[in-house]
């Protein structure tokens, strides 16, 4: 094959190739001339030729796309090959990487055989190097990315080599991923150079333990067990699920994976699902709320909210992360100011519940007789039912008692009331109003 | 909707604001609140807040941390809803805005050692032995090490990358389709499925050591 051509012949070659309608011999005679240009001039002469014959601006000698369409119908590799074996080392900057790759790739390897190469090679390459996230983040510029033939490629090429039906590589394959090249160009020479700039940057740290190629080859050739896990994720397309189900049914470890993946989302879910069974998140929305200064809705809320109280057992506690301090309706200060006021008699001995300074409630005893005996006399009074007293109360001395300080719960209710000037206080504290409706002062 | 509410209030019963809010899909909430009515956030805050809370703590597994990024999470999607397009989808942007939240958190706190985007580790360990759930399921001692088992997964899910435990919470507790999860965490479809993997595979080692 002669590596010699006229610049004329050159040019109407490269022409055929990127028309892709150049044959597997006419490939094969441009793989063999980028060789041996590599060997006698170096990769910077023979670009420079190829750019010319390419009719490729200076500013964009990037080869891969015109490279990608000399691909054969019949012979994919060979000149895939050659565009991967410049594009490579060129990409990955001053690192050696693709040597190991490309110094097997000359053999005429069958096409899932040349992807096991180059990931080994890789591999071997990357030892001691770390990719991490620059280099996934750098390949995951966008969401065009996804879409560019770099993807499509290895995706066809992926499938194809898994599948490994005979030839049928060939048409349908390259010919999606030529397509996908003319349409983008630019998101492929741009994971191009995104994979070679992040393989620069990170091979120049040196930093050892890690192991670079497989956040690359992951996403252009996912292990054979992630197949495993798509399915369980059911997203295979219904190609790849023919072609999984017949290896399950021969391969035991792949069924024992696929039923672990199972058992590992059965579990995650149980397992999360207890730990946050029961989880009070209504101050999610206050919270919210309060950090937006959502003023203006937060008052007709609060009113609406208060409006519902008498029917909704929650209000108070509602009502404390809604309204401002000022407005909430129970604050743990007494003030004395009495303001008699009918009070109906509760239910039971519920609002008896809870009682504290017992001592202050020394008078209440008294006052349960005098109702029971004026009740007649004071419309609306209706006398306390000899059973809310029916908790021990400690009796102190009349007209001897001083509040100091009187704490509740912010769901307490505090009624205060005196039936006649100069009769004793009463002062009931509930801190439980579930069955209450409270009509006399509140504090 | 807030003048439906108080009106209500004043008035007969009106119908109860959640079941009106019931009634609306997220597109005419996320409506109402980039048309101004602030009030109609609280029903989408109502609607996610769970999820949105089981994700967050998934991912940092402190309940008050939790309850504080779903917070700042609502908080968030409220401030830039204006930017919102009503033909995407308000649930995976609004797991957008949680997940940066909280991989923010993480950074921020550095609670949980955050790795190395270690997908090449667990690719490491792709073809090492398997997690063999069905050797657990034929006898009550083995039904007792499976519960045991299913208890230390939150532990292990705390030792994958933050990436990772995203991308398990996405898929195994949201149901997430690839593309919703690429959406989500603005990566190719393709690093979902492999990203998936290899958090499945460390997972499963990680509970193998801790058998």
């Amino acid at each position: 094959m002669s590596t010699h051509l006229s610049e004329q012949a050159l040019e109407t070659l490269l022409e055929r190739c990127e028309r892709a309608v150049a044959t597997k011999e006419e490939c094969e005679q441009l793989a063999s001339l980028l060789q041996e240009q590599e060997r006698e001039e170096g990769w910077c002469g023979f670009r420079e030729e190829l750019r010319q014959g390419l009719a490729l601006e200076v500013e964009e000698p990037d080869l891969a796309p015109q490279a990608l369409r000399q691909v054969a119908p019949d012979d994919a590799w060979a000149p895939l090959a050659s565009a991967l074996r410049h594009e490579l080392p060129r990409a990955a900057g001053s690192a050696d990487l693709a040597a190991a790759v490309m110094e097997r790739l000359d053999e005429d390897l069958a096409l899932d055989a040349a992807l096991s190469v180059m990931h080994e090679g890789l591999q071997r390459e990357a030892a001691g190097v770390e990719l991490a996230d620059s280099v996934m983040e750098s390949l995951e510029l966008d969401e065009e990315l996804a879409a560019a033939p770099l993807g499509a490629l290895a995706g066809a090429l992926r499938q194809e080599g898994a599948l490994r039906q005979e030839r049928a590589l060939a048409d349908e394959t390259l010919a999606a991923a030529a397509g996908a090249s003319v349409e983008a160009e630019r998101p492929l020479r741009r994971a191009f150079e995104a994979l070679g700039e992040g393989l620069a940057r990170e091979a120049s740290k040196g930093i050892s333990g890690a192991d670079l190629s497989a956040a690359i080859m992951g996403a252009l050739e996912p292990d054979p067990q992630a197949v495993l896990s798509a399915l369980v994720d059911d997203e295979l397309s219904l190609a790849e699920q023919r072609a999984t189900a017949a290896r399950l049914a021969d391969d035991r470890l792949a069924r024992q994976q696929v039923t672990a993946f199972v058992e590992l989302g059965r579990a995650l879910r149980q397992e999360l699902a207890r730990e946050t069974a029961g989880e009070d998140l209504s101050a999610i929305w206050s919270g919210v709320a309060a950090a937006l200064e959502l003023e203006a809705e937060r008052l007709p809320l609060a009113q609406a909210l208060a409006a519902e109280a008498a029917e909704v057992d929650v209000a108070d506690a509602v009502m404390a992360e809604i309204l401002p301090p000022a407005e909430r309706a129970v604050e743990p200060e007494v003030e004395l100011i009495v303001e008699p006021r009918p009070v109906r008699a509760t239910a039971g001995a519920s609002l008896f519940r809870r009682f504290h300074l017992l001592p202050l409630l020394a008078a209440v005893v008294a006052l349960v007789a005098v109702l029971n005996v004026l009740g007649p006399e004071y419309p609306g009074v209706e006398p306390i039912e000899p059973e809310t007293v029916a908790l021990a109360i400690e009796l102190a001395e009349v007209n001897n008692t001083e509040i100091e300080d009187l704490v509740v719960s912010d769901n307490a209710m505090v009624q205060v009331f005196q039936l006649d000037e100069g009769a004793p206080m009463i002062i009931l504290i509930d801190e439980d109003l579930e069955a209450t409706e409270p009509e006399g002062v509140t504090l | 909707m807030m003048a439906a509410m108080a009106a209500g209030a004043r008035g007969g019963p009106p119908p109860p604001p959640d079941q009106e809010e019931r009634d609306l899909s997220d597109t005419d909430l996320v409506a109402l609140v980039q048309g101004g009515d602030a009030t109609a956030f609280r029903g989408l805050v109502e609607r996610f807040q769970g999820r949105i809370y089981a994700h967050v703590y998934g991912m940092i597994r402190n309940r008050e941390d939790a309850r504080d990024l779903t917070q700042e999470t609502f908080v968030k999607a409220y401030r830039n809803i204006a930017g919102f397009r009503r033909e995407a989808s308000f649930n995976t942007w609004l797991y957008r805005i949680a997940s940066n939240v909280t991989i923010d958190h993480i950074r921020k706190h550095s609670r949980l050692k955050t790795s190395e985007f270690d997908e090449g580790v667990a690719h490491g360990d792709a073809g090492d032995e398997i997690w063999e759930p069905d050797h657990l399921r034929r006898s009550p001692s083995r039904d007792l090490e499976r519960q045991q088992l299913y208890k230390r997964i939150m532990d292990a899910m705390q030792q994958l990358n933050p990436q990772q435990r995203q991308v398990v919470l996405l898929r195994e507790i949201e149901g997430f389709s690839y593309r919703e999860i690429a959406e989500t965490m603005g990566i190719p479809e393709g690093t979902v499925m492999s990203r998936l993997f290899y958090a499945r595979k460390r997972l499963q080692r990680i509970l193998q050591d801790l058998r």
